[in-house]
């Protein structure tokens, strides 16, 4: 890429892609919807669609349907289903866009939502939570969700204050304070799982990830961070297509380089940290959503975003209903779940495109 | 590829841990289990034969009821059908799960017990002995060379141990006998079994005969009442162990016999060993009875809390009837003496007009 079309691109900025194929996202955006409802309405307990769409449709303003079903059939719906698969979409959404954000941010198609830190300072935040022998409840955040976000929160603060060199932030200073503090955290972590006796379990179970008690509080929370979260990085990602070429030369074209790298970096792990407080660290969502919509869509970051969003939901709500219906009433841990379905698919969208892609 | 290490190793320790889970709360019986064809129904009936009779006729001389025997050599088959000797009556004795503990310390044996496990917390005595590592799958967690410095007698391991742990003792420390006792079963006749087994080879058989008398009189109590129950009256009961996320007792457990003994229908009976559930699945079987483990030792109560106060399972009947109880796990999970604590207590819950 040259810098002539690399000023090309800028000056486009506010047409490109939206213009071009809005009804790519308009079709997208139906079938998010679509797989909301489906999800909603499959179960371990089955309801009839019909059922379900009531429920739903009730739920909604000026809309009122005589309820023709029980009480226990409402609140598997509506106080249930509905939440986790918001919840899910939620998690799914932000997860994918945040490791969107951080391979354009570091050029590097390896990285992830947990690169510098947040999975590992979320992971210790709850495990200290686990231990500690109170409870408590803080506006929405219990004590293990609270301590995970501020662990989360203070493990990417530490790493970004000790990458800063001068007045810049180096990306591969950046990453490697990540690895090497992530490495001492979760060095802790495995520690206090180890001496924690009893409430290993918990701690194991929180760690692995589950969507299985979401609930109304838990979306309230999350939701927030999430919107404002995706709204900065969609106005703002953009500037990473010039970020691709080269800092300086961005730099040269009037991008305030080290202004966009931290907007960009707390608004992706303020949602990360926002999703691994409630749901727990799961895996691979960040690192292939993105890099699947790249094959499918192309590696503009003005469309790679927010389909990385929509994609991201979709995959995510898609792989908590296989979680919990396969075996049911036995669920399958998400995580599980996201691997088996996710690295097959990319592996095959990979050797179809049989050309770099970053 | 971080995310994949990551996982990979949640999912290894997710296995860890589950196994673990299934070992505490008494997982499908393994198919080394000799008893294993009998009902759980079926084991509860009253004791008209000897315990010997699903058990393969051990080679040992069967004395001890009467006196202790003098120091000979005995041959004995131990639960996992494995064929040890053991040389006259054993001084010191290592226990490497919490049952095996309950059980020596109920035949007297708490001062030949030189060492047990982190998770030996009952009775207190025990408490107090040498720490010899925790009580999981791998021999990460039992320090071999603490159990070969006190030189032991008689080692009570476990399924659990059989893979890495027993094949270790036996090359390291030849002279003790290594007997495993299982702790994934759903039979009580199994457990009844393992107490004989281990009163014979310490000489404490009189003992483990009182104890044995009492046990089944005493559950015999109750299952001649329960067994006169129609399936209408039986209250259905939800038992979960965890509740983030919910893992449920399920069929081919201790707890799933516990809960049929006593008169109830396990909600998850159709599934196997400790499967993770859902909410959904819960309110719509509706349980008229739940209950939440409850770790008295360490003061873990979430499952019991969560039962007790989650919101959406404030429509179920065991809410709206107020029959939410906590289980003690050590009762509960365990399969030792204090079971019979187990039973008679849930007995009440599930059929207070019955056990007064």
């Amino acid at each position: 890429m040259s810098v002539k079309e690399l000023q090309d691109i800028t000056a486009e900025l506010p047409k490109g892609f939206l213009r071009q194929r809005w009804h790519v996202y308009v079709i997208i955006l139906v079938i998010v919807l679509l797989v909301l409802v489906l999800a909603t309405s499959i179960g371990s307990v089955s309801v009839p669609f019909s059922t379900t769409f009531s429920i739903l449709a009730d739920k909604l303003p000026f809309v009122d349907i005589t309820p023709s079903w029980s009480v226990n059939t409402e609140t598997i719906i509506f106080d249930i289903r509905l939440p986790r698969v918001l919840m899910a979409g939620l998690v799914g959404a932000a997860l994918a866009i945040a490791g969107a954000t951080y391979q354009g941010l570091f050029r590097n198609p390896l990285a992830d939502p947990y690169l510098i830190g947040v999975a590992q300072g979320a992971s210790l935040g709850a495990v200290i939570g686990f231990l500690l022998p109170v409870s408590w409840n803080l506006a929405g955040f219990g004590l293990v969700p609270l301590l995970a976000f501020a662990g989360a929160l203070l493990a990417t603060t530490t790493v970004y204050l000790l990458a800063r060199v001068g007045k810049t932030l180096p990306m591969t200073t950046l990453i490697l304070a990540g690895v090497a503090l992530s490495a001492l955290l979760s060095s802790i972590v495995s520690y206090l799982v180890i001496s924690s006796g009893e409430s290993m379990k918990a701690i194991v179970f929180w760690l692995m990830g589950s969507f299985a008690l979401s609930d109304w509080s838990e979306v309230g929370v999350v939701l927030p961070y999430v919107a404002v979260g995706v709204i900065v990085i969609i106005l703002f990602g953009r500037m990473l297509n010039v970020m691709q070429l080269d800092e300086e030369q961005a730099q040269q074209l009037g991008v305030n380089v080290e202004r966009l790298k931290i907007i960009l970096l707390a608004a992706a792990t303020l949602i990360t940290a926002a999703s691994v407080s409630f749901v727990g660290t799961i895996g691979f969502v960040g690192i292939i959503i993105p890099h699947a919509v790249r094959l499918v869509w192309g590696s503009d970051h003005r469309s790679l975003l927010p389909l990385a969003v929509l994609i991201g939901a979709i995959f995510m709500i898609l792989a908590d209903l296989i979680a919990r219906t396969v075996l049911a009433p036995t669920e399958i841990p998400i995580g599980v779940i996201t691997a088996i379905c996710g690295a097959p698919f990319f592996l095959y969208l990979l050797r179809r495109r049989k050309k770099a892609i970053f | 590829m971080k995310s994949i290490i990551k996982s990979t190793g949640v999912i290894i320790l997710l296995s860890i841990i589950v196994l673990s889970l299934l070992t505490s709360c008494g997982g499908p019986s393994e198919t080394t289990t000799p008893a294993e064809t009998t009902t759980p129904a079926q084991t509860t009936k009253p004791p008209t034969t000897p315990v010997q009779t699903t058990t393969p006729p051990t080679t040992a001389p069967t004395t001890p009821t009467t006196t202790t025997p003098a120091p000979t050599t005995i041959e004995i088959t131990d639960q996992a059908d494995r064929t040890v000797t053991l040389e006259g009556i054993p001084e010191t004795i290592i226990s490497l799960s919490p049952s095996n503990t309950e059980i020596l310390f109920a035949l007297g044996l708490g001062d030949k017990v030189a060492a047990v496990t982190q998770y030996c917390t009952y009775p207190a005595e025990a408490q107090e002995k040498t720490k010899i590592g925790g009580f999981s799958p791998t021999d990460i967690d039992v320090s071999i060379e603490q159990i070969v410095a006190l030189d032991p007698d008689l080692i009570l391991a476990t399924e659990t141990h059989l893979a890495e742990v027993v094949p270790k003792l036996e090359q390291l420390v030849p002279e003790a006998t290594v007997l495993v006792i299982l702790t994934q079963t759903e039979s009580f006749e199994v457990i009844f079994e393992a107490i004989e087994m281990i009163g014979k080879c310490t000489g404490a058989g009189d003992r483990a005969d009182q104890i044995l008398t009492d046990m089944k009189a005493r559950i015999k109590a109750i299952t001649d009442v329960t067994d006169q129950l129609q399936e209408s009256e039986k209250p259905k009961v939800l038992y979960i162990v965890w509740n983030d996320p919910i893992f449920a007792i399920g069929g081919g457990t201790l707890g799933n016999t516990l809960i049929e003994a006593a008169g109830g229908i396990n909600i998850f009976a159709d599934t196997e060993g400790a499967p993770m559930t859902d909410l959904e699945t819960i309110i719509y079987r509706n349980p008229d009875v739940m209950l939440g483990s409850l770790n008295v030792g360490t003061g873990m109560d979430m499952a019991y809390q969560f039962i007790l106060n989650d919101e959406r399972l404030a429509g179920v009947n065991a809410r709206l009837n107020n029959q939410v109880y906590g289980a003690n796990d050590d009762w509960y999970g365990r399969p030792g003496p204090r079971l019979v604590l187990a039973l008679e207590e849930l007995a009440k819950w599930l059929h207070p007009e019955l056990f007064p």
